[in-house]
């Protein structure tokens, strides 16, 4: 069993000092709900907090105030204080085109390249098709926020990603494949020699380590394969593809440096210890093995998990014996009003049948994570207990932030 | 003709291996040869492992007309590049991992095509069914949506003719459908609610969306509302809360789409129910016999 920091601390007690909370897992494991959750307690504390989601259900986009996509801070009115000072929470809904293109307007030499950019078919291409490019953005816009100042505490609710290189490594991928990929071999061969040998591959973010892949030494090779496949790719296709993409690289080759210095201010901000990873999942053993692949690829880029939280989990049953509860049941001879007709109990039995074979299931996927962390040190385990509802509301917002201030259960 | 395709896809945490598996067997017991095609790990992850090479497919005993074997997105990459471009030599260096990386990374949208490409060409030298369980949606409806991408961009040269060459088999109801898994979660449904117009609007014929882990019920609604009533068991209040909390959301629905989706029962840590995956399968093309 991993330790905890301290015996009985609750979630919100372990992220207490941290000005960036970054939330991450798997596509519905309530990422979002938890995230607002947190920026929530913090703001009841007196703190001014902003709270950046992606793409909230539509109940619980409609409880933040953050229903349509506009990218606009909307600030989300709190209840009144109790006892201490009120502080403020702000949401916003990331708009990945949005910030991509703002990154573009700020990072281009001229507003006429930006705007040559913006317009350019391999731009919008590349700006709504390439995977990867919310992961890029969300960070992105962090750090829009970050630069701004203003807040005591940003949480982040990142997209759902497999796997912490996906996630992280969206910025190296873009600028790795602009910058040493085949737009720049087709727009100048001569520079991805200087290149090989150069910033990239000695470079030691964590993303630039996680786009290695392409850019590690040895890729010389890859690259010049690279660009025979794509000249061929090219001549077959009969596509206007070259000409395209020298245009591109020559203009984007502009905002290169301006991305890169980004990306290494990014880094330096997600490995501060004023930074938490929280890693959410469910109690099923296909989430956890994912939640654990998921560990471990951040701790391969040198970032250890602050605490991961078990969302939705069955609450305990009560223990009562079997006779006593038929008993109890069906009134037995008391005359009770709410007592259930026999002819219900069978369908009763069932149901608490299904609901101990669901916690077995639970309890064994739990059992996964606590062996699977057994070796990482200080990573205190946290549960959230199921909801009969969706968050649609403030107040269950508010309800859920009072449950992160309770012990951890692990 | 060769043999159908059923390329099954959804969120992670839906079950969309499980269907896959249940869809193959099933069909396998009812007297058709099936393939079921499992992916190959991501490149990023498995490129600085050394190559080893397509799997032999694999057999059980207790279900002679089912084969599975994983796909080998090298090999299938080598063939693409040999075959179609006649590249045989970039082929060739392919076994060096960072040239793979490298392809791969550089032409997502190649990668895409690839995989497709090898899954129907699998498919026309086969009998029968093949089931594919394909990566999260994710990365799956990409793979979906490549040949109508690729004809777009590009109609002309080996690539497109490939391109085509699969896309034709995509647009015929017969011969290949999408199965989209979701659980019965608003995000979820919502989610691949949009795919299903993704993909379709890439010219798949069919595509079907089955709702996974659906809860049961024991009792009539009044029955039910009653046990709830009565708290007298807390297990038997959320069991039923969460039935009624989704059988809401599925009528919600069902009636704003004006359609009904095939459902598989929660499956509790058993095999999913036989007769739910029964009656999917008979609304799949090469399902019924």
């Amino acid at each position: 069993m991993s330790g905890f920091p301290t015996a009985g601390a609750s979630l919100a007690s372990v992220l207490r000092d941290k000005r960036l909370v970054v939330l991450v897992g798997e596509g519905g494991v309530g990422k979002t709900s938890t995230s607002a959750a947190i920026a929530y307690e913090r703001a009841c504390r007196g703190e001014s907090v902003a709270v950046l989601t992606i793409d909230p259900a539509p109940r619980l986009g409609d409880a933040l105030g953050v229903a349509d996509i506009d990218g606009e801070p909307k600030s989300v009115v709190l209840p009144p204080p109790v006892g201490e000072e009120r502080g403020s929470l702000t949401a916003m809904r990331l708009d990945s085109k949005r910030t991509f293109d703002r990154m573009i307007e700020r990072h281009a030499p001229s507003p006429e390249v930006a705007a040559a950019l913006l317009a350019h078919p391999i731009y919008r291409a590349i700006s709504e098709q390439l995977g990867g490019t919310e992961n890029y953005m969300a960070f992105q816009r962090l750090h829009e926020l970050v630069e701004a100042g203003g807040h005591d505490c940003l949480v982040l609710d990142t997209p759902p990603a497999a796997n912490a290189g996906e996630l992280l490594a969206a910025p190296a991928r873009l600028t790795g494949l602009l910058e040493t990929g085949a737009l720049s071999i087709l727009a100048d061969p001569a520079r991805m020699f200087l290149r090989a040998s150069g910033a990239i591959s000695g470079a030691s973010s964590a993303f630039s380590r996680a786009g290695g892949a392409v850019s590690a030494a040895g890729g010389m090779l890859a690259r010049a394969t690279l660009s025979i496949v794509l000249a061929a790719v090219e001549r077959v296709t009969g596509s206007s593809l070259k000409r395209e993409v020298s245009e591109f690289a020559e203009m984007f080759g502009g905002l290169v440096a301006g991305l890169e210095g980004r990306a290494r201010d990014i880094d330096a901000l997600l490995r501060s210890d004023e930074t938490a990873f929280v890693l959410v999942t469910r109690p099923r053993s296909h989430d956890i093995a994912d939640a654990l692949a998921f560990q471990a690829s951040l701790a391969r880029m040198g970032i250890q998990v602050t605490a991961v939280l078990v969302n939705r989990v069955t609450p305990p049953a009560r223990h009562v014996p079997p006779a006593d509860h038929l008993g109890d049941l069906s009134g037995d001879l008391s005359g009770d009003p709410a007592a259930l007709p026999v002819r219900l109990l069978a369908a009763v039995l069932r149901m608490e049948e299904d609901m101990d074979a669901l916690r077995s299931l639970e309890a064994d996927a739990v059992a996964l994570l606590r062996e699977g962390l057994a070796d990482v040190r200080n990573v205190p385990i946290f549960e959230l207990a199921a909801r009969d509802i969706d968050i649609a509301s403030l107040d269950d917002i508010a309800e859920l932030a009072g449950e992160l201030r309770g012990a951890a259960v692990g | 003709m060769g043999a159908r395709v059923l390329f099954v896809t959804g969120k992670g945490g839906t079950g969309k291996s499980t269907v896959a598996a249940a869809l193959a067997r099933a069909a396998a017991r009812r007297g058709r040869h099936v393939l079921l095609v499992r992916m190959p790990v991501a490149a990023g992850e498995s490129s600085d492992e050394p190559h080893r090479g397509p799997s032999a497919p694999r057999r059980f005993p207790d279900a002679p007309l089912l084969r599975e074997r994983n796909l080998d997105d090298r090999a299938d990459l080598e063939e693409f590049l040999t075959r179609v471009l006649g590249l045989g030599m970039v082929a060739r260096r392919l076994g060096e991992s960072r040239t793979f990386s490298a392809v791969a990374a550089a032409a997502p949208g190649l990668r895409d095509l690839v995989a497709l490409c090898a899954i129907t060409s699998e498919a026309s030298q086969q009998r029968g069914l093949v089931v594919v369980d394909a990566p999260a949606s994710g990365h799956s409806v990409p793979m979906l949506t490549a040949p109508a991408r690729v004809l777009e961009r590009a109609p002309l040269g080996p690539v497109a003719r490939e391109a085509a060459r699969t896309h034709a088999i995509l647009a015929d109801a017969r011969a290949f459908a999408a199965v989209l898994v979701t659980t019965p979660e608003e995000l979820a449904i919502t989610e691949v609610l949009a795919l299903r117009e993704q993909v379709a609007a890439a010219g798949v014929a069919t595509v079907r969306v089955v709702i996974n882990a659906v809860w049961p019920a024991y009792t009539s609604l009044a029955d039910g509302d009653r046990i709830a009533a009565s708290g007298k068991s807390t297990d038997a209040q959320i069991h039923w809360r969460r039935y009624r909390r989704q059988a809401a959301l599925l009528e919600e629905l069902e009636l704003g789409m004006s359609e009904t989706f095939p459902r598989i029962g929660f499956a509790f840590g058993n095999e999913l129910a036989e007769a739910d995956v029964a009656a999917l399968l008979a609304t799949l093309p090469g399902g019924s016999a």
